[in-house]
């Protein structure tokens, strides 16, 4: 109900309320898709897990260095982290450390050193698209007296 | 179908009115949920109980015995109210079941920061530092913690790494812009996650997000240090609280701010420290383990600051740790050793890598740097007489005064500039250091109190202004505790004024700002000294006469023979008896070559030569990071003047390729495995107990001041 100027209610009908609030809700829905698009995607953070595979149970792991990109430039590394097969924290080569690119290593001197199919390390990444492009390879993996092994290179999404 | 039939009922007309009601508050409220979740924060309101007196920009609690009528214009200020019981909690802090327990006349306040373990391996003077901190929940909701806190000013933070359980996560460098998104990115989304920022060269912020309740998580930071020799001992610190500091009005929110515990955000400063109060103690220890192998027969360890505890299991292997009755981190730990050597030799480090060659190279004054009469001299002193250098530290700066004026004579001419709200010169001009003039000293000190705040940029101006004395050589000492959080004001003044005065000063109390007095001395081509508050001012001003007294080796050159040498830094300057000069450098020669040093001593040249094979010399990894890191320093000196683009990018570029923390760069590690449970946690900063020396009541009420 609204009073007019001579003072007198007149009744709205409800059309022009429904019209009203109709226009309300989708001015609202428009502020909140707008603040929506206003702000970056969000990201997701995820973990992929690494494989040194040396291909023979008799063969060890003492030392690796592997390649990783994400060529669609969509995603940065926020972590490093030892595998659960090579208990050292890996390093990276900060000369080669772009947004989406690392150069990961680590060595141990254990007297055991790792055989088999090992999980050599994991990374934390932080995506910024749903479609990643991830590459990576084995640079070198070597045994403990530094010896080049044959070796190769996986990864899956981390548990 | 009637016309009626066609029509809503008014019932069905309240339904669709509810149902609009309810999509345009949702919606609503999803956008501003969006917009929290972005990270940006409403303003924080004053804490109860906190008045804003207009005009003078000050924040005031109600005071039971502090005047708020006495603040200066211009004078940032607040009050604390001592708390009698301990029981007030602060707003900002989490409820939890038994924050507070009462021990030994203090109240033991619960904080996210357990303990602090500092190991550090001292071989050829380069020290490896490696710094745990070890974050924890005693609250029953999960929280963020950030702690401010110091670090060597030279110091080279090169590793960082979270550790979680068993697990550690290596933190990466990134440009601190995306450093930050990345941290809160994560921190919105319930992930662990941990950041480090430089606020200062020797300031820096620790942030961990997400520690549940009961959880601890710890950060562990690696940094390199050259350590400086000085008089013959090489000294290692470590600092362990930022002091408060004064922020004049002008620098805006850029300074340091100092708050009460829990009262984050009424400081105006992006960056703040909150201090403990008065009869509050924190959970917070700490231990320091030192192991020192010099090659060479070590000698003389001595901490001038703590209680230690050391053996020696042989002449040249020294272990030093804290005793375990010292470990409140309420001031900077010193630790000094000489190491047995008929002749000091300059020392040539270096290390190469797939850029190159990197070195290091001491050089040592001549031995026969002989004395001689010196020139007259104009000598003035600067002294901090602001609020926090009351008691001790104001003590030792009037007996460091009174000391040097012992050491003139009537041919010397003599200023005393005390400095707080304004500058104040004990006469017009300098004058001759008769009798009667010292004697007129000794009357101006002993009236001198200290209040008010530190507007150093008053000293700065009037201890350089103009000299028009040919004749007499102006050194210009500042006293200072350097508790101010406008550096870069100070060094842009001192570059501006200096002219051919020499800058060297005294650093005192026990927590100095570091990175302030070395900068200053380092553009005012002079050093500067440091007098703990336990310490006897008369060793310090006495070597300080020694130095003096033997004349500087000046204009120094440099023939680096084939070693091939670029990027030079440090070493321009001048060489002073009892203080080594450290060059850095790039290299790429392979060759065994002669280094010819060249300087002047009272007008004549002097050369000495230093042999050197760079595939036989001492190695040391950190040499090219210790490289960047003087590096960046010399850029960022150069911003003083003006600052060029390209400089910018230099030190961006440098900071992550040499993986180097730096005002451009932080390091970030985030645990992207899980997610906690919950909301995002509140923000609990790490309170810290005042300096040790500063009184709570006035230095803490007056940041810095």
């Amino acid at each position: 109900m609204t009073r007019t100027a001579a003072g007198t209610r007149k009744r709205r009908s409800p059309r022009g309320l429904l019209s009203g609030l109709f226009g309300f809700a989708l001015l609202a829905a428009l502020s909140s898709v707008c603040s929506q698009a206003q702000s970056p995607t969000t990201p997701t953070f995820r973990t992929l897990e690494f494989f040194v595979d040396l291909g023979s149970v008799e063969a060890e792991l003492a030392a690796y260095q592997f390649e990783f990109v994400e060529s669609a430039q969509s995603a940065v590394v926020v972590g490093i982290e030892a595998g659960r097969d090579f208990p050292e924290t890996p390093y990276y080569d900060p000369k080669a450390l772009r947004g989406s690119r690392v150069i990961v290593a680590a060595y141990t001197l254990a007297a055991e050193s790792t055989r088999g199919k090992c999980h050599v390390a994991t990374l934390h990444l932080m995506e910024t698209s749903a479609d990643p492009k991830y590459q990576v390879d084995l640079i070198v993996a070597a045994n403990a007296e530094g010896t080049p092994t044959t070796a190769t290179i996986s990864w899956t999404e981390g548990q | 179908m009637t016309k009626r039939a066609n029509q809503p009922s008014r019932r069905a007309w309240q339904t669709l009115c509810w149902v609009f009601c309810a999509i345009a508050a949702s919606a609503v409220w999803m956008g501003c949920n969006t917009y929290i979740s972005d990270g940006r924060k409403t303003p924080q309101s004053a804490p109860p109980g906190a008045h804003y007196l207009g005009g003078l920009g000050l924040l005031a609690q109600r005071a039971n015995s502090v005047d708020a009528r006495a603040v200066m214009p211009a004078e940032e200020l607040w009050i604390i109210i001592p708390e009698p019981t301990g029981q007030q909690r602060s707003d900002a802090e989490p409820p939890a079941g038994s924050l507070l327990a009462l021990t030994s006349g203090h109240v033991e306040v619960a904080v996210p920061l357990r303990h602090t373990d500092v190991a550090a391996s001292i071989k050829g003077g380069i020290s490896a530092v490696t710094v745990a901190q070890s974050f924890h929940n005693p609250y029953d909701t999960k929280i963020e913690a950030k702690y401010v806190f110091p670090l060597p000013h030279e110091g080279a933070v090169t590793d960082f790494v979270m550790v979680i359980g068993e697990r550690r996560i290596r933190g990466l460098i990134r440009e601190r812009e995306l450093a930050e998104q990345i941290y809160s990115a994560a921190k919105h989304q319930g992930h662990v996650a941990a950041l480090m920022t430089q606020e200062r060269p020797n300031i820096f912020t620790q942030s961990v997000a997400n520690i549940e309740p009961g959880k601890s998580i710890d950060v562990e930071i690696t940094y390199f240090h050259t350590l400086p020799l000085v008089d013959g001992e090489f000294e290692f610190v470590f600092p362990m609280v930022v002091a408060p500091r004064f922020n004049p009005p002008h620098v805006g929110g850029n300074g340091i701010g100092a708050t009460p515990r829990g009262q984050a955000g009424t400081s105006g400063q992006r960056v703040e420290v909150g201090y403990l109060g008065l009869r509050e103690r924190s959970g917070h220890d700490i231990s320091i383990a030192v192991t020192i192998e010099a090659g060479l027969p070590v000698r003389e360890v001595r901490s001038t600051t703590h209680a230690i505890e050391r053996e020696q299991p042989d002449s040249g292997l020294v272990r030093v740790q804290l005793r375990p009755g010292d470990k409140i981190p309420n001031r900077d730990f010193v630790l000094r050793y000489r190491v047995a050597s008929e002749t000091v030799q300059p020392e040539f480090v270096c290390t190469r890598d797939d850029s190159g060659g990197y070195f290091q190279l001491t050089l040592h004054p001549p031995h026969n740097l002989h004395v001689v009469p010196r020139q007259p001299m104009e000598f003035i002193f600067v002294v901090d007489a602001s609020g926090s250098m009351k008691g001790r530290p104001l003590e030792l700066a009037k007996g460091a005064i009174l000391r040097s004026l012992s050491h003139l004579d009537v041919h010397d001419t003599f200023q005393i500039i005390r400095f707080s709200n304004e500058a104040l010169p004990l006469t017009p001009a300098p004058v001759p250091a008769t009798v009667s003039n010292v004697e007129r000293a000794r009357r101006y000190l002993d009236e001198m109190s200290s209040a008010g705040g530190t507007h150093m940029i008053h000293g700065v101006r009037a201890a350089l202004a103009g000299s028009d004395d040919p004749e007499r050589q102006r050194l210009v000492s500042f006293m200072t505790d350097g508790f101010i959080g406008n550096e870069s004001e100070i060094f842009r003044a001192v570059l501006q004024h200096v002219g051919d005065a020499r800058l060297f000063s005294f650093g005192v109390g026990s927590s100095v700002n570091r990175h302030l007095l070395a900068g200053m001395a380092r553009l005012g081509r002079g050093a500067v000294a440091y007098v703990g508050l336990d310490e006897g001012v008369a060793n310090a001003v006495d070597r300080f006469y020694e130095r003096v007294a033997r004349p500087a080796l000046t204009d120094i050159a440099i023939d680096w023979g084939t070693l091939g040498v670029s990027e030079q830094v440090g070493g321009a300057g001048d060489v002073f008896y009892g203080r080594p000069a450290t060059v850095l450098g790039r290299f790429s020669g392979t060759e065994p070559t002669t280094i010819r040093v060249r300087g002047r001593q009272n007008g004549e040249w002097m050369e000495c030569t230093v042999a050197c094979d760079p595939t036989r010399a001492s190695q040391h990894q950190a040499v090219s990071q210790l490289w960047a890191r003087k590096r960046i320093q010399a850029l960022t000196d150069g911003f003083l003047r003006r600052y060029d683009p390209a400089d910018g990018a230099a030190v961006r570029r440098l900071a992550l390729e040499h993986n180097l923390l730096s005002a451009y760069t932080a390091f970030v590690a985030v645990d992207a495995s899980q997610v906690t449970a919950g909301r995002e946690g509140v923000t609990v900063g790490v309170p810290v107990p005042v300096p040790a020396g500063m009184r709570y009541e006035t230095s803490t009420a007056r940041p810095g001041g």
